[in-house]
């Protein structure tokens, strides 16, 4: 399939004065997991609530599965499952019985729905434990459940591993990663997180104060992310020798028939030029590559840095 | 009077079921055009699109059917997709192995034959070349043993026999290599007999690959190694003090061609672990990894004792 899963255009919320997001354009690839990423309160959420239409659209288009949602809500909304901020379910019944009602209420795609969906984020089926007495972690994990019930192609999960304890975390993010690696779902999630979401996105789209900053693929952006030093040069093997030789090198690795890339930042690179150079070797090209992802994202948020 | 309310009774009746008719006939068709989109959609390669059903549904089993029939399809698709991707990722870190060192092998042979060097030199940077052509070897000789565990083309000869007695023999062959590399070792096998079901020379491979790892990679310098055994299972442990591995990089360690940052440089091929994983699940066995950063690294296989 090609196309979009999610595309938005000049999405915008204006609540009174203030304008909550602000030309937003998205565009969420089919089987990806997209990171929105984004300090608390720039406009994560209300992106989200804006393509479920649980709040109206100020102006701008959602285009959903390729169709733009008005006028196609019913046929759309039971593709999509979501979490938005705590799910609501009855206290007093156990999880199976929540979700065997809302299976009765939406609808299932087989007849385990229930069992299928509990089995994928790790909570026992027909276990007699109330939902009052479940922990935050299992809370959250059944909310997942609940979204991932009906099979939607479109998971839409707002900070899913939000206070959930470190090992809760890993767990979550593995489930959600099996949900698009092996289910091929295409899955929208958001966080405050830099590290949360550099484990699990395969795009990220960074929002701050309800702009969209940047939307890129996590490879794309790794690669800003890598400290090496790229070395062009006019013969590789010769270069090879006098590296190993002369500085003793040997964390380097050979691109192609010019291109060598050193992985120890420190070097002198002036020596090192010089010595190529009396060996005749041309040094076309000499560039460090020293950028974390936190500086990164420090800089095009304007220096505040995303936690 | 009597007739004519029967009558009219028996009309209301009629057009009661002539409404309810009507209202089923119209869910239906509401469904069969669902139906209709959702196969329209499929048709078109949306193997994730889904059919939601409820209870009572007339198409209900139809719909069931479809989704089983998506579902499959699909997941049959993402494994060939996914071994697709494995199988490019093997050909471009493959090459990349390989590059390096050959790009240095040339280099010193071009620097043998334009005599560059002479006398004593020229033969350190003949040994140099010996030792890199010596690598390269043993690389492609273990990339084919690979290729062959993964095309399922080996053979195993599974015998009963005595777990501790081989495990020993096995290190014992070690501790010159551990002394050699300055490695403090403390070994703790069982002196009972412990018989299983193994293949003798996939064990002994098993053990080499954790062993070399701990040399090569690790950077520590002491290594314990200890089995312990109960009715069900055998669990073997090789622990270092080593340098550790980070948490990002751990769930990879497995993977073919998966070398962390740290051992870029060294030796080994990236197939060592990735080897033995292949060879213990083949003995219905698991393997697994937790790290400390800068405190070392516990390398742990089971092996049922009734294979």
């Amino acid at each position: 399939m090609d196309g979009y899963i999610i595309e938005t255009r000049q999405l915008t919320k204006v609540y009174g004065e203030q304008t909550a997001v602000n030309n937003v354009d998205l565009h969420i690839k089919p089987g990806r997991i997209y990171g929105l990423l984004g300090r608390n309160g720039v406009g994560k959420t209300t992106i989200m609530k804006m393509v479920l239409g649980l709040t109206p659209i100020t102006s701008g288009e959602v285009d959903v599965f390729g169709k733009n949602i008005k006028g196609c809500e019913k046929r759309v909304y039971p593709r999509i499952g979501a979490i938005i901020e705590t799910p609501g379910f009855y206290p007093n019944l156990t999880g199976t019985e929540n979700l065997e009602i809302f299976a009765k209420l939406r609808g299932t795609t087989c007849p385990d729905a229930v069992k299928n969906a509990l089995e994928i984020v790790g909570l026992p089926y027909k276990d007699k434990k109330l939902f009052s007495k479940y922990s935050l972690g299992m809370k959250q994990r059944l909310g997942i459940a609940n979204a991932i019930l009906h099979d939607p192609e479109l998971l839409i999960l707002d900070e899913p591993t939000n206070g959930l304890d470190p090992i809760g975390i890993a767990e979550v993010r593995n489930f959600i990663k099996d949900l698009s690696v092996v289910r091929g779902k295409t899955i929208l999630i958001s966080s405050h997180i830099l590290s949360e979401v550099a484990l699990l996105a395969d795009d990220i789209g960074i929002i701050d104060h309800g702009v969209l900053l940047e939307e890129n693929s996590l490879e794309e952006l790794q690669k800003k992310n890598n400290k090496y030093i790229m070395l062009r040069v006019s013969d590789v093997p010769k270069a090879a020798l006098i590296l190993e030789q002369q500085f003793k090198l040997k964390d380097y690795s050979v691109q192609d028939d010019h291109v060598l890339r050193l992985y120890d930042t420190s070097l002198d690179m002036a020596a090192i030029n010089k010595a190529l150079m009396m060996q005749d070797i041309a040094v076309s090209g000499a560039q460090l590559c020293n950028d974390t992802l936190e500086d990164y994202f420090k800089k095009i948020t304007g220096g505040e840095g995303i936690a | 009077m009597g007739v004519n309310s029967y009558l009219l009774a028996v009309l209301l009746v009629a057009l009661l079921v002539i409404l309810y008719l009507l209202s089923k006939l119209h869910r239906v068709r509401e469904q069969l055009s669902i139906i209709r989109d959702a196969l329209q959609d499929i048709k078109d390669g949306n193997l994730n699109r889904r059919v939601l059903t409820r209870k009572g549904d007339m198409t209900k089993q139809i719909c069931y059917d479809l989704n089983a029939i998506a579902v499959s399809n699909q997941s049959r698709l993402i494994q060939q997709k996914q071994s697709e991707q494995a199988y490019k990722r093997l050909m471009t870190s493959l090459s990349h192995d390989v590059k390096t060192p050959l790009a240095s092998l040339v280099g010193y042979l071009e620097a043998i034959e334009n005599e560059i060097v002479v006398g004593e030199e020229k033969d350190k940077y003949v040994h140099v070349a010996m030792d890199k052509a010596h690598h390269l070897k043993s690389f492609v000789e273990a990339l084919f043993e690979w290729v062959k565990l993964d095309g399922g083309e080996q053979l195993f000869h599974f015998e009963l026999c005595d777990l501790n007695e081989l495990s020993h023999d096995i290190v014992a062959d070690w501790i010159t290599t551990f002394e050699s590399n300055n490695f403090e070792y403390e070994i703790d096998i069982p002196e009972t007999e412990y018989n299983v079901r193994i293949d003798a020379n996939a064990y002994t491979r098993i053990l080499n690959n954790l062993f070399q790892n701990v040399i090569h990679h690790s950077g520590g310098s002491e290594l314990f190694f200890k089995i312990s055994e109960n009715e069900e299972k055998a669990t073997i442990s090789v622990v270092d003090n080593g340098k550790g591995i980070p948490a990002t990089e751990l769930p990879h360690v497995f993977e073919r061609m998966y070398q962390g940052d740290y051992s870029r440089s060294g030796k080994g091929n990236g197939l060592g672990l990735s080897i033995a994983k292949e060879l213990v699940s083949i003995h219905g066995g698991t393997v697994s990894v937790s790290s400390v950063l800068t405190k070392g690294t516990t390398l742990t296989v089971t092996l049922p004792k009734a294979l």
